[in-house]
């Protein structure tokens, strides 16, 4: 494929009739659950008084047009929570509450009694009755050889694979029968907006997010289609973004369109899907009303998110950060490659017409988050639609990776994962901290060294950037399609790239290495925000970061997960003493919860405000925390299966970065030398 | 005070007198309100006055800047008369204003009011600001420069809020198999006098609900679809609005559980709202899922709910301000019908009793033995 179409889609005034495109599926059985393991947030007390947003809030308004809001105040937020103590019987000089669980790897128990996810119960649902049962006190189980954890399996963000069937997510609070939350039905959220304005970012983050919760979603990105239904060896034509395009290429926009939407009803009549994202320029009225009445016909509810720019700076660094890196621009001088694409768009959509469809719900991002204007339309979508708009709240294009580190070790053998103390740095564990930080400032520069040269009009590539982006490509390639639920979109080569931009695979090498090409003017050393939690090795860790004045924030929200009567017992003595929950744990090792602890959904659960702001914070962010959390907090930005996050591993001498990505996020090992795992 | 109960004049832009007095009282609010940020350490205090002045807001806005202090600014933006005159019957006849006034002057001296300021309100429109514009509540909403998480909690949870009049009904599952056991948990049937009550619910509904429209939500398990089963309005199920999950303990009483995990025994009733069930769930777990169900109950107008006696605790703290220590210890007995109407200065209860016995399960702190039965 020669062409280097922007990632656009000049939507067709075709209705949609769906034939075209259909894959090879199975007619699948209704979305089935586990257990309704309904759980919720723990909270542990700080330590210290964390950093506090005082805000306040002026109301104001003509009286008698509803100034008096009274806000109540759930009781969870009346009073601060007094913590739950573990009352953990101390056993001194044992491995840890981890080791014990990442160390399960080589069997795993399956139970004859109940469901998979806590065990207990039947699945049950928003509508329907429920069986409930008491547990089985003895349960009858057998040793299965454990297929086996490799890290591969969770290196790729599995954000563009589908669900399996059982699927359960990370911070889903219960599941239904009908496999849909919130009485919400079907909803369909489409994405409107001209090039490079963030339309796949906030498709992709926005799948992240509702999928962690626990509803079915997937995002179909039209421009995925269009790639893969142009022949080999046929060009898209000119004039395929054209409203008034030739009869052969409208039958095949028509084609391309409606094999994108085939998938779409494919997903939500057989595999139950809740919410479809649907990715595309959808730039005029006629064609957004028509795309409302086929979905309301189908009982879908509809969302429109404009992502609108009044700011042509925006729009121009959204270019020169993504776009300009096609082959089309190489040599070709930064500003002016800018001015040539913005060019191009112009031409090919000139008749973008922004949202004023008052009977549509709709929100208009102006900006990204500067302004949002939101407006209802005939039908309420519910709390959903709430939800989203709150996660939109928060959502950032982000520049600037996560790094995730663990804290310096301390002086007693066991007290890295003793619960109950909290010592200081051990003289090894301060030796740690500082090779942290040398370590994290040497691969900032690195980083910076190398987006200079790519950046460069000469674009001088870097040959093991390049290595290291095919290998890359090929992993995400073989994960996609070697996920466990129907593959929309097989054999497609998703596009690797910074943004929205889907460049042909010859580009991908290239494009991976020019991710957040204006970290330039953003990345650097100082633009590094630490978060750590309370306990005092972590703040330790933490200091040395916040003597060079980088912002050092510590957080509650991040302080380990509990362990309760597990803290500090072995797996020999845990086997002996609770021999039952023992079991059930490795069972499900990220639902169960031993006696006064937590279980890994606990701390998912407690961790959503965080993982909000972390989606808000721009520039780097580095969270020094303990290895539990780590899990959860890499599991939301790769996407992770509740079966693989007990077991990730953040050794301590390596720092795990997450390079943030419009299409998938990149994770990324960077060695700590001379430091023990 | 100058005047407890100003006349519409006192809001008169033109009236020096009124405009000084008007001055000095948002002075007052604002120093009070940054005396309780400071001395109590406060996190978000809400101004609640007109300020309908690009001026006024700038003044608030340095002011508070000044202080280290971020300001957010909630407009309410209504042209739809109709709207403003049923807000005005409503909300504003029932304020301290008007305290032990005939409404209909009343509504007349707030007319009156709203003139005045009409003459020199000003909507928001300076892009610099953070600002939520609610438009005919909640037709269209425009958010501008949201700076914090929490920012963005507050205007999410003020997407879910309207002003309309309604109603909440709150009741449990008539009595059931296991209440007459005194078993905890399960999903039991209804006793005969639970079935009774179920039969009696249609009408203690109705007379408190007049022909108005309602929904009725229920838990997913059978006693409490059982109870709701002759409402002859709309249904739904809430996972969400199971009983809470005794883990190990479901289906024991409490005897039992005093005998075979008296350490657990102990620890809930020395922190009941944070203690979880082995394999269960704690009041705070049940308050975390119920989030969605809180958000849905602002959104929605007259709800009717038929649940269980945590969950119910949980919700009616919400509605009534209840503590978290004081919440799961609130007596709520059986076959009683619980009105909640949500006013702007508090929520009224009525509470209508079906007169049908019932044991009872409400339980003292460190007895194992419940409350003598209702009739």
């Amino acid at each position: 494929m020669s062409s280097n179409l922007p990632d656009t889609f000049h939507d067709s005034d075709s209705d949609s009739d769906s034939n075209s495109n259909s894959h090879g599926s199975t007619k699948s059985s209704t979305y089935e659950s586990g257990k309704d393991n309904v759980t919720g947030v723990t909270s542990t007390p700080p330590r210290k008084p964390i950093e506090l947003t005082v805000s306040t809030v002026g109301v104001s308004g003509t009286p008698g047009s509803g100034t008096t809001f009274t806000v109540p105040i759930s009781p969870s937020a009346t009073s601060p929570a007094s913590g739950r103590s573990a009352s953990s019987p101390t056993v001194t000089n044992k491995p840890s509450f981890n080791d014990l669980s990442s160390g399960l790897g080589g069997i795993s128990i399956a139970s004859t009694a109940g469901s998979r996810v806590g065990g207990g119960t039947t699945g049950t649902g928003d509508s329907g009755n429920i069986n409930r049962s008491k547990l089985d006190p003895v349960p009858s189980f057998t040793i299965l050889p454990q297929k086996k954890t490799t890290r591969r399996n969770s290196d790729v963000d599995a954000i563009h694979r589908s669900l399996p069937k059982s699927h359960v997510s990370p911070a889903q609070l219960y599941s239904t029968d009908s496999g849909h939350l919130y009485h919400a039905g079907k909803l369909c959220i489409v994405l409107v907006g001209l090039p490079a304005r963030g339309k796949t970012h906030h498709a992709v983050a926005l799948t992240r997010y509702l999928r962690w919760l626990g509803v079915k979603t997937h995002a179909f990105h039209l421009g995925d289609y269009r790639r893969k239904l142009t022949p080999k060896d046929f060009r898209v034509p000119d004039d395929y973004f054209m409203p008034n395009a030739s009869k052969e290429t409208k039958a095949f926009r028509q084609k391309v369109e409606a094999a994108c939407l085939a998938d779409m009803f494919k997903f939500y009549d057989e595999e139950n899907g809740q919410v479809v994202i649907y990715d595309a320029v959808n730039g005029t009225s006629a064609k957004r009303r028509a795309l409302a009445k086929t979905m309301t016909d189908r009982n879908v509810g509809v969302l429109f998110v404009e992502c609108f720019f009044t700011d042509k700076n925006l729009v121009a660094r959204n270019v020169r950060d993504v776009k300009i890196s096609s082959p089309d621009y190489q040599g070709m001088d930064p500003d002016e490659a800018v001015k040539h694409y913005l060019r191009r768009i112009e031409l090919r959509i000139p008749d973008y017409e922004t949202m004023t469809e008052t009977e549509l719900t709709y929100v208009k991002l102006v900006n990204v988050s500067e302004r949002f204007i939101i407006n209802y339309g005939e039908r309420h979508l519910g709390y959903l639609f709430n939800r989203i708009i709150f996660f939109l709240m928060n959502s950032r294009i982000k520049v600037g990776s996560v790094f995730f580190a663990r804290a310096g070790s301390g002086n007693a053998s066991n007290e890295e994962d003793d619960y109950k103390s909290d010592g200081h740095l051990s003289g090894k564990g301060e030796e740690y901290a500082e090779k942290l930080k040398e370590t994290l400032w040497a691969h900032i520069d690195e980083r910076r060294l190398k987006l200079a040269q790519i950046s460069a009009p000469d674009l001088a590539l870097d040959k093991k950037l390049q290595r290291q982006a095919r290998v890359a490509h090929e992993v995400l390639r073989s994960s996609m399609s070697s996920g466990t639920g129907t593959d929309f979109m097989e054999n497609i080569s998703p596009p690797v790239t910074s943004g929205t931009s889907t460049p042909n695979s010859s580009a991908d090498a290239r494009a991976i290495s020019t991710i957040r090409a204006d970290a330039l003017n953003f990345q650097d050393k100082s633009n590094v925000t630490v978060w750590c939690s309370t306990r005092l090795r972590t703040v330790q860790t933490a200091e040395r970061f916040a003597q060079e004045g980088n912002k050092t924030i510590q957080r509650s929200l991040l302080n380990q997960l509990n362990p309760g009567v597990a803290g500090g017992l072995t797996e020999a003595g845990l086997k002996e003493e609770f021999p039952y929950e023992y079991l059930r744990h490795q069972q499900d090792p990220y639902h169960h919860r031993y006696p006064r602890a937590e279980s890994y959904q606990d701390v998912a659960v407690r961790l959503e405000s965080l993982i909000l702001e972390m989606e808000r914070t721009q520039g780097d962010l580095l969270i020094i925390c303990h290895e539990t959390v780590l899990r959860v907090l890499y599991g939301y930005l790769m996407a992770c299966s509740v079966e693989d996050i007990p077991f990730l591993r953040f050794p301590r001498n390596e720092i795990v970065e997450i390079v943030p990505n419009a299409y998938i996020n990149q994770g990324n090992r960077i060695t700590i030398p001379n430091v023990d795992p | 005070m100058e005047a407890a109960q100003p006349s519409a004049l006192f809001f008169d832009a033109h009236n020096e007198e009124g405009a000084r007095l008007r001055r000095q009282a948002a002075i007052r609010a604002i120093e009070d309100m940054l005396k309780w940020f400071s001395e109590e350490d406060g996190v978000v205090g809400i101004l609640d006055a007109t300020n309908s002045t690009k001026q006024r807001r700038q003044w608030i806005q340095d002011l508070l800047v000044k202080q280290g202090i971020e300001p957010m600014f909630v407009e309410s933006w209504c042209d739809d008369q109709e709207l403003i005159m049923h807000n005005i019957m409503d909300v504003k006849t029932c304020s301290p204003d008007y305290t032990g006034q005939d409404p209909d002057e009343a509504a007349k001296d707030f007319m009156e009011r709203i003139k005045k300021y009409e003459e020199v309100y000003e909507t928001i429109n300076d892009e610099s600001l953070t600002y939520a514009k609610i438009i005919n509540v909640n037709s269209q909403v425009i958010i501008n420069r949201i700076q914090s998480y929490v920012q963005s909690r507050i205007v999410y949870y003020l997407m879910n809020l309207h002003i309309k009049r309604r109603c909440i009904y709150l009741s449990r599952h008539g009595e059931s198999e296991f209440n007459l056991t005194g078993q905890l948990g399960g999903d039991s049937n209804l006793s005969p006098r639970g079935d009774l009550y179920a039969h009696k619910l249609p009408q203690l509904v109705k007379e408190a609900v007049g022909d108005q429209p309602l929904t009725v939500w229920t838990s997913t398990l059978k006693r409490t679809q059982q109870t709701a089963r002759f409402l002859p309005y709309r249904q739904m199920q809430w996972k969400a609005l199971d009983e809470l999950d005794a883990g190990v303990c479901d289906g024991m009483t409490y005897e039992e559980i005093k005998q075979e995990y008296p350490e657990d025994f102990e620890a809930r009733d020395a922190n009941k709202f944070e203690y979880r069930y082995r394999g269960g769930e704690s009041y705070r777990d049940v308050v975390a899922r119920l989030e969605p169900i809180i958000m849905e109950l602002e959104r929605q107008e007259n709800i009717m709910i038929v649940t269980h006696q945590a969950v119910l605790r949980c919700i009616y703290a919400y509605f009534m301000n209840v503590p978290q220590d004081r919440s799961p210890w609130m007596d709520v007995p059986l076959h009683t019908l619980i009105r909640l109407e949500p006013r702007p200065y508090s929520t009224l209860e009525t509470r209508v009793p079906a007169n049908i016995p019932a044991v009872s399960t409400y339980r003292e702190k460190g007895s194992t033995v419940l409350a003598a039965p209702t009739k």
